[in-house]
């Protein structure tokens, strides 16, 4: 056998689309972009399309978008997006080197895990979801995990990003579908950036955009993300097609039509602000066609999100994908083999993003806990992305030719050595060891990840906000609900 | 009556449309009473459908299905019905409240209820308290149903429920309401007077209301 050389670095990568298959994904989105058409509501939008080309319907709103057009905003969206942290430290540049991990969202309900009841989510619940993203480095930015009930509701998901902002140094991601509300979103957003001015090459939130499957645009929510696309707002396009009911039963057509919403998204965006911040998202679903209802989990689920993932990396956009989260009710093995199969394979994809963390029951509560179980999950799986280091120092033959047959490895340096460099994962809250000494004092998972909770609840406190910003962010608020009262 | 109905029952289970409307019209030639064949094969039929979809057996296109063929024999035996017989649990108006535009479990819900018997007028996503309480009215509603799947348009169901009393329909109209945020608990904060938790939760609620 000829010699081989050290390869270095073995990174495990998975992989599912070939080079035909994308071009054959395409080829069929653009026949459906073309041919079926779109639901624009919006005006503004169908104007934008009918003047760049597009061939618009106006008593249908339906606007059949040609190639050129979908080819040209796929040319003009930039590859590398900043997903910008208020703190100035944990920025998440999205550049298809790092994988970075968010809460799941949007939760109607938290399971409170000081009295076991579940109950309507507060402003209070996603301050803390927010404090204890802050405080764990697995986490690189923060979602919308749960909706501030007690908020007035015309102005929650404004709270929502306030809330956000205050509970953590990272990049909020939220949610802003009224276009009335976006000068306030900005105002807050500007109060919480350094030196207390909105600076678009650092947006410090995003906002996740919803298609509405099959093939529509919600009039309100398109406008509200144009509006903030030209403020250098990043636009996350989820198209959230459920095969069987809004979409083909097959996973094939769910692929297509979701890549044909979010391209006909990408298009509107990229027309009212041409080279904005845009990031793709592969977590299409299905309708459970037993219980009538939502399944956000499963194998369909991670096929949709490893053909999507891979879908938009081949356009060159960043993209967030599906991750920890799980359809089942309880901390159980359904919820960590949904929840950790999802985060491996987007890991393993290369997502830019990825989603998940915090929730149970197909995203409808939160449940602190789940958090820091989830960070767990995480740091496990960036340690498998990191793979096997591959060279003469990390195969030891030396040392293996120091110690000799029989030996043992224990008081080698290079063993010191390689544990402190990391070379083995160290569990934080899962638990090896005998089980006698398990039986002893048998603490249950959740209860072990509850004290971790307290404890950063008791002692984390996010980075200080500039100077005068909590009171600029309630003043936006407030005037926003008078506004739109 | 039943092993007569044996063949047209199966054929609305199987969701076979062309058999059913056939030997609805045999049946009808042969003298039987569109009352009979209706209540005999047809809501039997449907009765089975529902048992099996709760029990997991067969699958929800496969219920929507049968509730299609069951809806098409009802159109050609409704002129024949005398008033009151229609089926007739009563006519339902459903929609998805303002603000809000999630509209699968409405329909789910909708056709389903249609399915089994109910007349039903669905208004679509974005309906405002007064659209509710002018389609009861309009229609002679005898359940109103709202969907909301947000915790900020939830809210529009209690609006809702006070313009149905403001309009003195309250007494006149069962009100129903589910979506994925909607409880139990809720249902009895607002006042409604049925929940549902998914579809086939939603018909039996229904069904119990008006009998
Ligand atoms: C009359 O009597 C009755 C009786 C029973 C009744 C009934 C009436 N109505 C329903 N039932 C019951 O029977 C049905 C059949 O079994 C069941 O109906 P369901 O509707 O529950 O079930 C359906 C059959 C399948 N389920 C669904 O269709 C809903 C699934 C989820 C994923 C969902 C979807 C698909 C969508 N969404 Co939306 N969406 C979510 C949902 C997550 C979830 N866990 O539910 C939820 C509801 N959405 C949410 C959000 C936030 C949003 N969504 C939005 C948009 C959308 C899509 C357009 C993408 C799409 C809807 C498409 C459509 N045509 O409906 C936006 C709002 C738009 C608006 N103004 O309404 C947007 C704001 C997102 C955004 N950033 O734009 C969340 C709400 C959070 C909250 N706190 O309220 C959400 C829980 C997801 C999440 N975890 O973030 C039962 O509830």
């Amino acid at each position: 056998m000829p010699e081989a050389s050290a390869p270095g670095r073995l990174a495990p990568r998975v992989s599912m689309l070939t080079d035909d298959a994308f071009v054959y994904v395409h080829g069929q989105t653009l026949e459906l972009l073309a041919t079926v058409g779109v639901r624009f509501a919006s005006a503004r939008a169908r104007a934008l399309l009918r003047e760049a080309g597009a061939r618009v319907d106006d008593d249908s709103m339906v606007v059949r978008i040609p190639a050129e057009l979908v080819e040209r905003a796929v040319a003009s969206a930039p590859h590398d997006v900043l997903l910008a942290a208020r703190d100035g430290e944990h920025d998440a540049l999205l550049d298809r080197s790092r994988t970075f991990v968010g809460h799941d969202g949007m939760g109607a309900m938290t399971m409170d895990h000081r009295t076991g009841e579940r109950r309507p989510s507060t402003d209070q619940d996603l301050y803390e979801a927010c404090v204890v993203a802050d405080a764990l480095d697995e986490l690189g930015f923060c979602w919308y995990v749960a909706t501030p009930n007690d908020a007035v509701p015309a102005v929650q998901s404004l709270q929502g990003i306030v809330t956000m902002l205050r509970g953590s140094g990272k990049h909020a991601q939220g949610d802003l579908s009224d276009p009335l509300l976006v000068p306030y979103a900005l105002e807050a957003a500007a109060a919480a950036s350094p030196g207390g001015v909105w600076d678009p090459a650092r947006p410090v939130f995003s906002i996740v955009y919803c298609p509405v499957s099959p093939l529509q645009h919600d009039p309100e929510a398109l406008d509200a993300a144009m509006l903030l696309a030209e403020h250098g707002v990043p636009i996350v396009v989820y198209s959230l097609a459920l095969a069987g009911a809004t979409a083909p039963i097959t996973l094939a057509g769910t692929i297509v039509q979701t890549n044909a919403e979010i391209l006909s998204g990408l298009v509107a965006l990229q027309l009212a602000a041409p080279g904005s911040p845009f990031v793709y998202v592969g977590n299409s679903s299905i309708l459970d066609m037993k219980t009538s209802t939502y399944g956000a989990c499963g194998p369909e689920a991670l096929l949709f999100n490893l053909a999507l993932t891979e879908m938009g990396h081949r356009y060159g956009f960043p993209v967030l994908s599906g991750g920890l989260s799980s359809d089942a009710k309880e901390l159980c093995m359904q919820s960590g083999y949904e929840g950790g199969t999802m985060a491996l394979l987007s890991t393993l994809a290369h997502a830019d993003l990825f989603v998940g963390v915090g929730m149970l029951d197909s995203a409808q509560f939160l449940y602190l806990p789940k958090m820091v179980l989830d960070a767990e999950v995480v740091a496990q799986c960036a340690h498998v992305a990191r793979g096997v280091q591959l060279d003469d120092e990390s195969v030891m033959l030396e040392v293996s030719a120091r110690i000799g047959p029989g030996g043992h490895f224990l008081g080698a340096r290079e063993t010191r050595s390689f544990l402190r460099r990391g070379e083995h994962y160290q569990l934080k809250v899962f638990q090896r060891g005998s089980y006698e000494a398990w039986r002893a004092q048998p603490v249950p998972e959740a209860e072990r990840a509850t004290a971790v909770v307290d404890d950063i609840l008791a002692t984390h406190r996010p980075p200080a906000l500039p100077v005068g910003a909590e009171e600029r962010m309630a003043a936006a608020v407030a005037a926003a609900a008078e506004g739109r009262g | 009556m039943s092993d007569q109905y044996g063949p047209l029952k199966q054929a609305v289970i199987d969701g076979n449309a062309d058999l059913t409307n056939a030997l609805v019209q045999a049946a009808l030639a042969q003298g039987a009473a569109a009352k009979e064949i209706l209540e005999g094969a047809l809501l039997p039929g449907m009765a089975v459908v529902g048992e099996r979809m709760k029990s997991g057996e067969c699958f929800i296109p496969e219920v929507l299905l049968s509730a299609r063929v069951m809806q098409g024999a009802l159109d050609a035996l409704r002129p024949l019905l005398a008033e009151g017989e229609g089926g007739g649990l009563g006519t339902v108006v459903i929609g998805t409240v303002e603000g809000d535009l999630h509209d699968i479990g409405k329909n789910l819900v909708g056709m389903m209820l249609s399915g089994a018997g109910f007349e039903v007028i669905n208004l679509g996503t974005g309906i405002t308290p007064a659209q509710f309480v002018a389609a009861a009215e309009e229609h002679g509603a005898t359940i109103v149903g709202m969907s909301a799947l947000l915790t900020t348009t939830i809210p529009r169901m209690k609006e809702t429920i006070d313009a149905l009393a403001a309009a003195g329909l309250r007494d006149k109209v069962k009100v129903m309401i589910g979506g994925a945020p909607v409880t139990q608990a809720f249902a009895d904060e607002i006042g409604a007077d049925g929940y549902g938790a998914n579809a086939g939760a939603a018909v039996d609620r229904a069904k119990s209301l008006v009998k």
